[in-house]
Parts: structure tokens; sequence; C-alpha cells
């Protein structure tokens, strides 16, 4: 059984759209090394497991700065803020940590670590991942492996 | 006259792939074009050429909200092509599934997304600095809605427990009664949570338009039942052809559905609770007289409140489901593959789910058709934000976009490709 402040890493994605699958692709890769992972579409599970009073390091594609392939460690302030989705198919990660600071005080907020994979805006639909965000994978799951080690603290980078 | 456009981005996140443009002339608006990504039909051609027994598992891969909509509609349409039936505590294992889905996803919505549009919070974090408590009950409650999917599929997301004929493995009886204390509690919850939505004050704006929906002799809609709907519409699932027509419209990839003849129609929690008032337990049905609520409501902005009587059953009825249950003596049914051509649909907390599968003699997919409910009801989205033009005319375009995004997200449509990747406000340039 888990306990609070037990590490989970939580890949955000949609397996289904492209590059978008990143975050999920590395969280099975470290699931099968037998770390504890969960995967979501979508950023609600983020909220639940802060609530639980889990550390969680998120990995997520990230459009910005650099090229696609690029891991880089996200701090949550770099995050654009997202208007109210449409649907609650769309609920964000800068929502669900402004929630989760709301609701459960800046500690909770604070014990998220943001590995981002940067990714072109995906144009086509379907499953698999770029050659170069593929190669990323495994880059990506080390630094995620890395941040859940009990050795790791919560902290920005 | 003067012609003005209104070019709505509302999902940054997925440009070029949902947006709503509306053509206003003078104070009316002529016409409302809202572009959705439909996801499933990608799935419909990766299907065929495979196993019939692969459906549920890849088809679950459409949406990360409603997968368990999807694996029950894929199950019972190759059980259907397969001649199988799924019966007693299987049947009662799916609905309690299907509760859990019911659960976490209305109430996702409803807390995260629509309950905000009433207060005036631009978003849920703003709320819930007014009403903490509440979104906590809130959560409390989809986490009682979790737990059930997750001892039953196997994990929350993307369930994994599922098969035609059954499950891999059944739950033991100590192992799901362990559920029955947090969802006791998360009925409570969900009560409190109703009648708070029933304070809030609800736009008069109501539709005319026919309401769909399946309909059980004796249960609240989920898994099985006949296509029904208010005007006169009652006939097996395996008609869904004869009676529904999708169809191109230049502006969007996805089909547009209307009912032969009539036209546009609405699926969903409205049209479920109006042809299946009668078949909720008391206690939802007490829960919905409480906020005034009656199979007569035609006003979309009130699905809040209906989501909120189906959470209400739903717990109600995982409780009574899981109160009776007896392990299986096997999680499944045996299956032996044949051709032939299944049906299916059920009720995703979103609306209908209708299924086709042709299968050959070896069982291997030859065609697949999958209609989701926001297909569905797309054109009477449209219809609304037309019906809609007077109030939107005039006013800024921040507003108009405002009062055009509350409209839709009424209906909770299932943007289920919608991409989810992290958009960075500066520049801050990583390393490997």
């Amino acid at each position: 059984m888990s306990e609070p402040g037990d590490a989970v890493v939580l890949g955000i994605g949609q397996a289904m759209a492209g590059d978008d699958g990143v975050g999920v692709a590395v969280a099975r890769r470290l699931a099968a090394r037998g770390i504890a992972a969960r995967e979501s579409t979508d950023a609600s599970l983020l909220v639940a497991l802060l609530a639980e009073g889990r550390r969680v390091v998120l990995v997520d594609a990230v459009l910005g700065p650099g090229e696609p392939g690029d891991v880089i460690r996200v701090r949550p302030e770099w995050l654009a803020s997202e208007a109210t989705p449409l649907s609650s198919h769309g609920l964000g990660v800068s929502q669900a940590l402004d929630l989760a600071r709301t609701l459960f005080g800046e500690p909770a907020a604070r014990a998220v670590e943001i590995v981002g994979v940067v990714v072109r805006r995906p144009g086509a639909v379907g499953g698999g991942l770029s050659p170069a965000v593929a190669a990323a994978v495994e880059s990506a799951a080390a630094l995620a492996a890395s941040l859940v080690a009990p050795a790791a603290r919560p902290r920005s980078p | 006259m003067t012609t003005r456009i209104i070019e709505l981005d509302l999902l940054a996140r997925v440009e070029g792939t949902a947006a709503l443009t509306l053509v206003l002339e003078s104070d009316r608006v002529v016409e409302a074009k809202l572009r959705i990504f439909e996801a499933p039909r990608l799935f419909e051609a990766l299907l065929v050429g495979r196993e019939c027994t692969e459906a549920p598992d890849i088809t679950a891969r459409i949406c990360g909200i409603c997968p368990v909509a999807y694996q029950m509609s894929a199950c019972r349409a190759v059980e259907d092509a397969l001649g199988m039936a799924v019966d007693g505590v299987l049947r009662d294992l799916r609905r309690l599934l299907y509760c859990g889905e019911w659960i976490e996803s209305h109430v996702l919505h409803m807390v995260m997304l629509h309950a905000p549009d009433f207060l005036g919070f631009p978003d849920a974090p703003a709320m819930a600095r007014q009403h903490p408590e509440r979104v906590k009950a809130g959560l409390r409650v989809k986490k009682a809605g979790n737990s059930v999917v997750r001892a039953l599929g196997g994990r929350e997301i993307h369930p994994v427990n599922v098969k035609v004929g059954g499950f891999y493995r059944a739950p033991g009886k100590a192992e799901i009664a362990a559920l029955l204390p947090d969802l006791r509690a998360a009925r409570e919850e969900a009560e409190e949570t109703l009648s708070w939505f029933g304070t809030f004050d609800f736009p008069s704006f109501e539709i005319d338009r026919e309401l769909v929906a399946l309909r059980h002799p004796s249960e609240y809609p989920m898994n099985e039942g006949r296509l029904a709907s208010t005007r006169g519409l009652d006939v097996d699932v395996r008609e869904f052809n004869a009676h529904v027509v999708e169809e191109q419209v230049p502006h969007s990839t996805a089909l547009h559905a209307r009912i032969r003849p009539r036209g546009s129609y609405l699926c969903g929690p409205l049209s479920r609770y109006a042809l299946n008032a009668e078949r909720l337990s008391a206690r939802a049905e007490a829960a919905a007289a409480r906020v005034g609520l009656d199979p007569s409501c035609r006003n979309p902005s009130r699905m809040l409140l209906v989501r909120g009587v189906e959470v209400v059953y739903a717990l109600d009825e995982a409780i009574r489901i899981i109160e009776s249950y007896v392990p299986p003596s096997l999680p499944s049914i045996p299956l032996a593959t044949r051709s032939g051509t299944g049906h299916a649909a059920t009720e995703a907390p979103r609306g209908t789910l209708y299924h086709r599968y042709v299968l050959d003699d070896a069982g291997i997919i030859r065609e697949a058709q999958i209609t989701p409910p926001t297909s569905q009801n797309q054109r009477g989205m449209e219809e609304d934000l037309v019906a809609m033009g007077a109030t939107l005319a005039g006013v800024p375009l921040e507003e108009a976009r405002a009062r055009a995004e509350r409209a839709i997200r009424n209906y909770d449509p299932c943007i289920s490709c919608s991409t989810h990747f992290l958009t960075l406000a500066f520049e801050q340039r990583g390393r490997r």
C-alpha cells in the first residue's frame, strides 16, 4: 500500500495523439521497472494524489523553447495560465496545481516535480512518438526515476 | 445590415481542431460552426483486421474520462455478434463498474468546470478559495467513484480487467465490501452537493429538441435498453442506423447525427432523466425533488442538477450491488467465434454510445462503427448557439466568448483526443 509522502510518477498525455503521449510512455517504462507510476489523460489525478499527501513527479510533453526531444525540469511558475476548459477532458496541470495550492496549501503544491519533454505541436493524430521524442523517453525516465528515489527531496530546480 | 464574424479559438491546446465560428447579422446569429475533433473515426479504421476480443481494450483508449463506456459498448456489441449473453452477477459487476465511471466523470465536470459558471468564478481554483469545503467534498465523491473503477478495472484510467464475456478476474466479497464505507459517505456528500447546486440561479433558456436515450423496463439505463425518445422512438438498438443518420458537414471532420426524418436530437443526462426518471432509486428521486427537478426539464444549464441526481443514483446503485454481491464461480463466460454482425448501445456519462462490428468466421473485425454521444449532440450544440444569438450579438467579444463557452460546457463534450502538452509562459531553455 502506498503511504502519504510516497513518491509516484504521473505521466500525462494522450497515447493516441503522437508526441503528446510521451508522458504516458515514460510512466509505462518506469512501471515496468517496478517504480510507482500512474498515467492520465488529464490532470485531475494530480489533485487526487496531492490530496493524499503524495509526492508527485509529473512527466508531460512541453511546448516551449528547445528542440523536440530536449528533456527539461520545469518550474510550476513557468506554466502558462489556462482558461477553464470546455469539457472535463481538458483539466490542465496549471489549474490542477492552483487547485491543490488553494485546497491543501503551498506544501502540497510544492510536492510536485515536473519533467518536460519538448515536442512540436502534434499535427496528426495517431499512436507512436516521433524519432526525436522516442529517443528522449529513456533520459526522461532516468530523470524521473532519480526524482522519485528516497534520497531526492522535494525541491524546485 | 452588418455582418460580424466571431471566431472563438475555444481550445487553444488543440489549435485548428476545436473552435467555434459564429456569424452574426445585425443582432442575429445566423450560423454557428463548432468544430470538435472526433477520435472514434480513427479507431474504426484501427479496429479492422483485429481480433474481436481486442475491441474493448483498443476502444478504451479513445477516451481517458469514459473508457468504461467504450469497453462496455464494445463488449456487448461483440457478444451480440457471437450470440453471448452475460447475465447474473457478471452483469451486476459491469453495472457497478459503470456506476464508478458515472460518478468520477460527472463529479469532475460538475465541481471542476460547471459549478464555477453559475457563481461567476473564472475557474475551479477561484471557486475553491471561496468554497473550499464544497470542492473537497466533490473530490472525495470522485475518489469513491475512482475506487470502484480501480477495484473492478484494475486501475482508474483505462481499466484492464474487462473482457468479452466478463472480466479477467472477479473481486472477492471482502475486497469489494471494503468500498462501502467511502461510498456511503460519498452518497451523503453527493446529496449535500446537489442541494448546494439547487441554490444556484439558472438561465431560463430551454430547448425544444427530441431527447434520445436508452430505456430499460426496470432499471435506470446504463448497459442496456431500447433506443427511445421523447417523440415516440422506441426501437431495438440493432435498428440504430435505420433511425440515426450520420452525415458529413463541410466545416468539420466529425460526422453530425440526426434522427431520421426529424433532425437534431440530444442524448445525455437530460435525455436519460426525461425518459427514465421513474426508474431512479427512491433516494435519487427524493434528491431530484429537493432541487425542483422533474422530467419535463428542457433547460441545458440544469444538466448540472441532473448529473448531481445521477451521481446520487450511481452511488445508491453501487451500494446496492455490493451489498448483495456473491462472487461468481467463473469471472467470464466462454466464447466461441463465429461470423456475424453485433450491435450495442450503452449510456456513457455524456450519452448514448453505439458500437457495431462485423466479424468474420475467425472472429476478425471486418467493419467497425462507433457513434459517440458528442457527435450526436454537436448539431444541437450549434443550434443552441444560434438560438442564443440575440444575447451574443451586442456584447463585447470576451463576454460573447464566455457565454458561448458556458453554453457548450453544459454538454461536457467529449474532446477525447485533445492533447495535453504543457505550454510555457516564457522562454527558459533547459538541458538534457
